[in-house]
């Protein structure tokens, strides 16, 4: 153990002061607390002069490293190790002093010297953490993801950050600091990065804007591209060392990428300074990497820091000089693209390879949050959203019984090309059409109009103008499709229609209904298990309590109803109107009571759920759940409800589920049914639509509403799907709100928004991203539309 | 302070022109509804210029302009009039909506959801070709003149069954869509109104921008306009941006944890 004075001494050393204050200006202005505002190192000597001589040696070299940053931090840090060590091991305090160093780098040295003044239980926790993983970010990333790009790329995770134009891949830990916050911070910036990336084109570079280069590329090193290959992975091809050639282009096209990135967001700006700073100390110096990586480590450096570790000599200078020369020539242009930045890349691969000698070419490593660009999965990325955006294309040709133009391919590639902007919602597609195709100007109109329907925006083109397309275009149509038809015929036998709920379907494209089509049967839901309800509840008993809270409060309270023809108390607001009334001569109302009612909330709700087989597993699991907490939440409030299940295939076979009817309490048989739900066939939804508006129809209630719960599309084994689905669920949705129902329809299928909203409307409709939310929304929006 | 002045609400004649840009011909409907006496309907999330542009019309086509806020206890009584004692005499007092039909005046009621539906039925009889007020107490029918104009604001994204618009009022007007103007233009009407300068204005409308990216992604409504001239005026007064644009742009639009983290996020993305 070491004496006091062993101790003292080396604090003296380390600190070079004897005491410290926190605040000189309240020393002054309050002259007698003089001595407390100034704490002595003393004070930090009996609990130090406790420990082992070992730990102290660690202590002391720590806060040597806090001293040089801040004496006052170091100080913070001396006066607290002592408690430090009862909470965390010898290692931990070096985990402890880089969080607070790290602090004091992003936020300045105050946070950071409180942070020293003691041990915390958050501290504790950063500690005992190690890296920030994806999974306890993911939603949070996807949500800024979808910010930024407008619902077009999702996250997800991968060992290495890159994007195939789809998704952003994103690393499934982030270690690269103690704190968690720093390391969200590098995600966020990847993920930003990412999305710079497509958005200034980085990865689509048009050969035909170069193809000049091309050529040349094509002679020089016999190399060829191919149609195989989109423009990205053609031009890297194209040179004998690929990966020399990739390096050097993601070097050159960082620079440009950046820059625009910076003035787009000078948040991420600010974090990738930090990041890069902290880089700096990592990065090798070029001079004693190889030839070739040592020049593209030089580049990068000069590009980014302005300057590189060490000296640069001999040819290799001479190269990256030369090669930094270009680029800034490049980034002089006004808007330079990323073919620009192809010809540059290629420029220096040729200085490269003609003045330096052939090595092997190890690989050079970038600073990690500009992640990794690979071609061959920017080549899948893209194939897959052409294709998908031709079999669209190609749909609605079909549809419209246009023949195919042989080029459809060509014709896609090209709106590619052209569209200004590559992640503008459904831009390429979109943009295909107001360039053009070669077919006749009214039947594009048309096609457009199926394209603004498909995109969900609606409202652009003049109705007018529609007209009339329609009229030219829908004759053929009609033939084509009524040609259709009678492919799927299914014949209603005798035993179909007994005991048979018969409803008449719509056909849109006759324009009229189809009498008694569909036989539509109630069964009563079999029982499940009778532990269901109670598993669940235990399951989400904190979400329940908060639920019910929450209803308790839509409880009507009583409620003062004013002008009444009777009542407990006299209003006098009306009695003085009718007295002035009366005294000019006018009749006076007789309506002169206020009478106190609760009867105000007098609603009745049915809910219609998709068991369809598609909701097989979690989906309808979850479902389930959902309902359960609903029927909890209803129990609170007086609102009637029922529950019903559908499913079917074809039309001679609509089962219609009941689960609760409007008139069963909840109780044991209703909660087993619950629990028996399950998933079957298909999704006719018109035929239950239309028995749920009957049942309601039949029901006593101010307000009716009639909440569906969906994970697709109407579709169903025979002819009823696409339009004729979506068009027959419309009209039965038009039929019920006709009878004062309001419909509304909850669906997890993300996909859902081009034709939900055809059938429910603008505001009729929600879109859950993940069916796990369902137990927690499902109550939550009803309170939101009852309110 | 210059001293408050009291005016009779139909001698309410707004002189200076209000700041309002036209995102696209609505200006040129609203002449065009005026001229041929046809009430009008305003349709749009909350925040991005209704209440403005109705000041700017009533300016430019030299009206008064008779505002009602509706709210769930408006009678009709509150907005046809009634009558009143005034030591043992009886007065009639005429309500807005009358007085805006004497005058000549716009009326616009603004939020119309809001009031109760019996409430909105009395002006059925103004929207039509009748455009006549009957007063029933007195057994009077007030004939609107020519240049009265009836408005209303409705903004479809509230999802509560409870407020929605009959179809039978709905009908009756013709509508004008607002949305939130174009990137180049919200910039510049953040800029006049807040008086920030336009780099941190173009940030506003970037964050803006990505925000409403999340509507219907578990936002009910993206920050509008108006949330952005507020982060605008706070920081023209000295709050740091990043902070000023929480205050007013991201806490008053969710309370889901994450996408509060998110939009947070997105804030020191742009600042």
């Amino acid at each position: 153990m070491p004496t006091f004075e062993e101790v003292r001494s080396q604090l003296l050393r380390i600190l070079g002061q004897t005491s410290f204050g926190e605040d000189v200006m309240d020393v002054r202005f309050t002259g007698f607390h003089y001595a407390r505002g100034l704490r002595s190192i003393d004070e930090a000597v009996p609990g130090l002069a406790e420990l082992q001589n070992s730990v102290l040696e660690v202590i002391y070299a720590l806060g040597e490293k806090l001293a040089k940053r801040d004496k006052e931090m170091a100080f913070n840090f001396f006066m607290t190790a002592p408690d430090a060590v009862t909470h965390f091991s010898v290692e931990d305090l070096e985990k402890w002093v880089e969080l607070g160093l790290e602090l004091a780098d992003a936020y300045g040295v105050v946070p950071a010297r409180n942070f020293f003044k003691g041990i915390t239980r958050e501290t504790i926790e950063k500690i005992h953490s190690h890296g920030l993983e994806f999974q306890d970010v993911a939603r949070v990333l996807e949500i800024y993801m979808n910010a930024l790009s407008g619902d077009k790329l999702g996250v997800q995770e991968a060992h290495e950050s890159y994007t195939d134009t789809r998704t952003v891949f994103l690393p499934s830990k982030v270690e690269e600091f103690e704190s968690d916050e720093l390391n969200f911070r590098v995600y966020k910036v990847m993920a930003a990065y990412r999305y710079a990336q497509l958005r200034y084109r980085s990865l689509e570079p048009r050969l035909g804007r170069m193809e000049e280069l091309i050529n040349e590329l094509q002679q020089r090193y016999g190399r060829s591209v191919s149609s195989e290959r989109e423009g990205l992975e053609n031009f890297i091809h194209l040179f004998p060392e690929e990966q020399l050639a990739l390096d050097i282009f993601s070097v050159v096209e960082g620079a440009r990428i950046e820059r625009n990135l910076r003035r787009e967001f000078r948040g991420i700006a600010r974090d990738m300074d930090m990041l890069l700073e902290r880089e700096w100390e990592r990065r090798p110096e070029p001079e004693r990497l190889g030839e070739r990586e040592g020049v593209i480590e030089g580049l990068m450096q000069l590009l980014t820091y302005g300057r590189t570790k060490g000296e640069l000599t001999g040819e290799r200078a001479e190269v990256v000089r030369r090669a930094h020369e270009l680029v800034q020539e490049m980034l002089q242009k006004e808007r330079p693209t990323v073919e620009d930045s192809c010809r540059v890349t290629a420029e220096i691969y040729r200085l490269v390879e003609e003045r330096l000698p052939a090595s092997p070419y190890p690989g050079f490593r970038n600073v990690p949050f500009r992640g990794v660009i690979k071609p061959e999965q920017v080549t899948a990325g893209l194939k897959k959203t052409k294709k998908e955006m031709a079999q669209k294309l190609e749909s609605i040709l079909e549809e419209l019984d246009i023949e195919k133009p042989p080029d459809i391919d060509s014709m896609i590639q090209h709106a590619f090309n052209e569209v200004p902007d590559p992640l503008a919602y459904g831009a390429p597609l979109d943009f295909l059409f107001r360039l053009g195709l070669d077919i006749p100007d009214e039947v594009q109109e048309e096609i457009l109009r199926e394209i603004e329907k498909l995109l969900g925006e609606l409202g652009e083109i003049d109705a007018s103008m529609l007209m009339k397309v329609l009229d030219s275009a829908g004759r053929k149509i009609r033939a084509n499709i009524q040609a259709r038809v009678t492919e799927f015929q299914v014949e209603l036998t005798e035993e179909d229609m007994r005991d048979a709920y018969m409803y008449d379907e719509w056909d849109y494209k006759v324009g009229n209904y189809r009498a008694a089509w569909c036989a539509l049967k109630e069964r009563v839901m079999p029982k499940g298990s009778d532990r269901f309800v109670e598993k669940t509840l235990e399951k989400h008993s904190g979400l329940v309590s908060l639920i019910r809270r929450q209803f308790e409060m839509l409880r009507p309270d009583y409620r003062r109803l004013f002008k009444q023809m009777y009542g407990e108390e006299i209003d006098l607001d009306a009695f003085v109107e009718a007295f002035a009334d009366m005294k000019a001569g006018a009749t006076p109302s007789e309506k002169l009571y206020i009478k106190i009612d609760k009867k105000d909330r007098d609603i009745a709700v049915a809910f219609l759920v998709d068991l369809s087989g598609s909701t097989t597993g979690w989906v309808i699991e979850t479902e389930k759940e959902a309902l359960v907490l609903m029927c909890e939440a209803l129990e609170v409030l007086d609102d009637k409800y029922a529950i019903f299940g559908f499913s079917g295939k074809t039309r001679k076979q609509c089962d219609f589920y009941i689960i609760k009817r409007f008139d069963e309490p909840y109780d044991d048989t209703v909660k087993q049914r619950i629990a028996g739900m399950d998933a079957f066939d298909y999704t006719r939804m018109g035929p239950p639509i239309r028995h749920v508006t009957r049942i309601l129809e039949e029901t006593p209630a101010k307000i009716k509403l009639l909440i569906v719960l969906s994970d697709g599309k109407p579709e169903d084994f025979d002819e009823y799907k696409g339009d004729h689905g979506i068009e027959d669920t419309k009209k039965a949705l038009i039929e019920a709100k006709r009878k004062q129902i309001r419909p509304f329809c909850i669906t997890i299928d993300t996909e859902a928004r081009d034709y939900i909203q055809r059938m429910f409307g603008e505001i009729g409709y929600i879109i859950l991203d993940d069916v796990a939310k369902l137990p927690r929304k499902l109550p939550e929006i009803y309170r939101r539309l009852t309110t | 302070m210059d001293g408050s002045k009291t005016l009779r609400v139909e001698e309410y004649v707004i002189t200076e022109e209000p700041y309002y840009e036209p995102v696209g011909n609505e200006v040129e409907v609203f002449e065009a509804a005026y001229r041929n006496k046809l009430p009008v309907m305003l349709k749009g999330p909350t925040g991005c210029g209704k209440t403005r542009f109705m000041q700017y019309m009533a300016w430019k086509l030299k009206r008064p302009l008779i505002t009602v806020s509706c709210h769930d206890d408006l009678t009709s009584s509150d907005l046809v009039g009634r009558y009143l004692v005034k030591g043992g005499e009886t007065v009639w007092v005429d309500g807005p909506l009358t007085r805006a039909v004497k005058a000549g005046a716009i009326c616009y009621l603004d939020e119309i959801v809001e009031a109760r539906k019996d409430t909105t039925v009395v002006i059925h009889p103004l929207t039509d070709d009748r455009r006549i007020l009957p007063i029933e107490k007195r057994g009077e029918i007030i004939k609107a003149p020519d240049e009265f104009m009836l408005a209303i604001s409705y903004n479809p994204g509230y999802q509560s069954v409870l407020k929605d618009l009959k179809h039978s009022t709905r009908q009756r007007f013709i509508s004008i869509d607002f949305t939130y103007p174009p990137k180049e233009l919200e910039k510049k009407i953040v800029m006049q109104e807040s008086g920030v300068d336009g780099d941190t204005a173009e940030a506003l409308v970037t964050l803006g921008e990505k925000i409403r990216n999340l509507k219907d992604k578990g936002l009910e409504e993206g920050a509008s306009t108006r949330l952005l001239i507020y982060a605008g005026m706070l920081i023209n007064s000295g709050i740091e941006p990043a902070k000023a644009a929480e205050i007013a742009m991201a806490n008053p639009v969710t309370d889901d944890a994450d996408m509060l983290r998110a939009i947070r996020e997105l804030i020191t993305t742009v600042f």
